[in-house]
């Protein structure tokens, strides 16, 4: 398998009126071509942090450090790589598209800029493939923003990524204002997307199409990466505490779940440095947990949690 | 799950064209046109009848210098003027010079204004305040003593009558690009830190790419909205400066030197012909102007 992306230590701190706030805290990870990664986590953990590292479109009050290295070159412009490279899904449909020009312009831009042989026709047919498969009509590439909903708007923004061919697509919450069948729909389209040899990393918080649909699964929590694995596998033995949180979270029909009690309490910020961030949540938790030191993991996957330190094979 | 058949929407992709009803102009919009249109009319049209000496060389029997300032006559419409030149087609020329003039003026700001601002907005830190300090440095200098002193150093080397038009063109377009540069930096402030910008940049596209396709839709209405303003600023500069005697020089007529006659109390008394025509003109147009501007001010609100 060849490596495609590689976070090398790489953190994001934003400076703000109260002081240093950490958001993505010293990540390891190497991804591989046609990985379908899901990274869950608790809103206000680092994920959307992530993917601004990623396109490199970083606030003026940001601070970076360590690399993103993509196809064993560092990314220090990613604006070379940007569109036919690596796609990225913004997070907001509503937004994401300029309230004065008609959406044909819009996304035919893109195919422009990267695809300069393409004639008109091509092009065409192109965004109407895509669009169908999406189920749109082609009627809407004729019309203003202002004029479509939000889910319409999100399902041409992930078609338009799309028909780039990318290498990597990065999609910031897909799905949100989808219904049920088209997040089926897409996240299917991803899946198959991703067994042709492309990768994509998916950001979610549903929970249960990120087991379904992905291949592997990350949890963050505080801006760390808790626990990395394929999904199928966590889903059956979930090992660190919080995932095992998360996991029991999920709605069930027909049983009386218990909740386990992990949901009050606020990440504290000296356990950036060393200790577990979960240390003030978690119920497992041992007097070692809030000062151990962390080293950083290297291997495929992990579990980043005190009680499984001494296993070797994850 | 409903299908549709691939062939079958692209035709439709083809055929349908985007039904919006546009809005009609308002009434302020409709008078401003009108005005300007007849104007404009006036100025291309007369001209071209035959009688282009009149404006320039004496009509009079006599032939002498003397001032004689005729009264409307079925000869002359409008009368003439001291040295005998018929007011009327005077006015048709001076028009031309001065609407040419203004066109001209207000063209080259808006280019300069566009490219500084364009780039001190887009992008920003070091770049952006040296620019703008620029912009206040030449904001600084004062305009009157400016075009006295452009005067002053043309009449030294005596240059041809288009020459002097242009380079007064020049002069005041090079100092007064200021105003437009700071209102399409500060729009573009505003613009670049939306969500579709950056939408745009994920995409992969240039920064030139994303200024011309993306921003400037986004701003051209505000700043559609200023130029009418500043068209009837710079026409009544120039009357000024005409008046002043500091614009287009005699025997070319515009319609600030026209004003001139104006500076004789003893024509202001007896010979209203020679400067209330060219007075009722300018008012007109500046007018026509404004009602441009307020009415698209008007539209653009109503839009939002």
């Amino acid at each position: 398998m060849e490596e495609i992306l590689k976070f090398k230590n790489f953190s994001m701190a934003y400076n703000t009126n109260k002081g240093k706030l950490i958001a993505v805290n010293k990540i390891n990870l190497s991804i591989f071509k046609g990985d379908y990664i899901a990274i869950i986590g608790e809103s206000g953990c680092g994920k959307s942090s992530l993917v601004t590292g990623i396109s490199g479109l970083i606030p003026k009050n940001c601070e970076v450090s360590g690399e993103i290295e993509y196809n064993k070159s560092s990314i220090k412009n990613p604006d070379k790589f940007l569109g036919k490279d690596i796609s990225i899904i913004m997070q907001e449909p509503m937004n994401a598209f300029n309230p004065t020009i008609k959406i044909l312009k819009q996304t035919e831009e893109g195919l422009k800029k990267h695809y300069p042989f393409m004639t008109k026709e091509e092009r065409l047919k192109r965004m109407a493939f895509f669009l169908n498969k999406f189920y749109l009509e082609g009627d809407v590439l004729r019309k203003y923003p202002f004029q479509l909903s939000g889910g319409i708007k999100q399902r041409i923004l992930i078609a338009s990524s799309m028909m780039l061919n990318p290498k990597i697509i990065v999609a910031d919450e897909p799905t949100a204002s989808l219904d049920l069948d088209n997040v089926k729909n897409v996240l299917n389209i991803f899946k198959i997307y991703a067994e042709s040899g492309n990768t994509v990393i998916l950001i979610t918080h549903d929970i249960l199409n990120a087991f379904k649909f992905a291949s592997k699964v990350a949890v963050m929590y505080a801006g760390e990466i808790v626990e990395y694995k394929p999904s199928g596998e966590m889903f059956k033995n979930p090992e660190h505490p919080y995932t095992k949180a998360l996991i029991s979270c999920l709605p069930a029909v027909n049983k009386n779940k218990k909740f386990l009690p992990v949901v009050d309490g606020t990440v504290e910020e000296r356990y950036f440095e060393s200790g577990c961030p979960f240390y003030n949540r978690c119920p497992l938790k041992k007097e070692e947990c809030g000062s151990y030191f962390k080293e950083p993991l290297f291997n495929e996957y992990f579990v980043s949690c005190y009680l499984y330190k001494q296993r070797k094979d994850l | 799950m409903k299908k549709i058949h691939s062939n079958n929407y692209y035709s439709k992709l083809k055929k349908d064209k985007n039904k919006i009803k546009k809005e009609k102009l308002n009434l302020k919009l409709k008078i401003g046109f009108l005005l300007l249109f007849f104007v404009l009319l006036f100025v291309i049209i007369v001209p071209m009848t035959d009688k282009v000496k009149d404006i320039q060389y004496f009509t009079n029997e006599n032939g002498s210098s003397r001032l004689v300032y005729d009264f409307p006559s079925f000869k002359h419409l409008l009368g003439t003027d001291a040295h005998g030149r018929d007011i009327f087609y005077r006015l048709a020329f001076g028009g031309r010079v001065t609407l040419a003039f203004t066109f001209v003026i207000v063209l080259s700001e808006l280019f300069l204004g566009f490219i500084i601002g364009s780039v001190a907005g887009f992008t920003g830190g070091f770049i952006d305040r040296i620019l703008m300090q620029i912009t206040d440095m030449f904001n600084c200098i004062p305009f009157l003593p400016l075009m006295m002193l452009t005067a002053g150093i043309m009449d030294r080397f005596n240059p041809g009558d288009f020459q002097r038009i242009v380079i007064l063109c020049v002069v005041y377009s090079v100092f007064g690009w200021t105003g437009f540069a700071r209102l399409i930096r500060g729009e573009i402030l505003n613009v670049k830190n939306k969500d579709f910008i950056a939408a745009a940049k994920t995409s992969g596209l240039s920064n030139i790419r994303i200024v011309v396709n993306h921003i400037y839709p986004v701003i051209f209405p505000q700043i559609i909205a200023v130029i009418p303003f500043h068209f009837a600023r710079v026409m009544l500069t120039e009357s000024a400066l005409g008046f002043l005697g500091l614009g287009i020089r005699y025997p070319n007529p515009s319609w600030g030197n026209m004003l001139d006659a104006m500076r004789n109390l003893f024509v202001i008394k007896n010979y209203p012909f020679a400067y209330i025509p060219v007075a009722i003109l300018i008012l007109i147009t500046t007018s026509a102007f404004w009602l441009l501007g307020e009415g698209a001010k008007e539209k653009l609100q109503k839009n939002k």
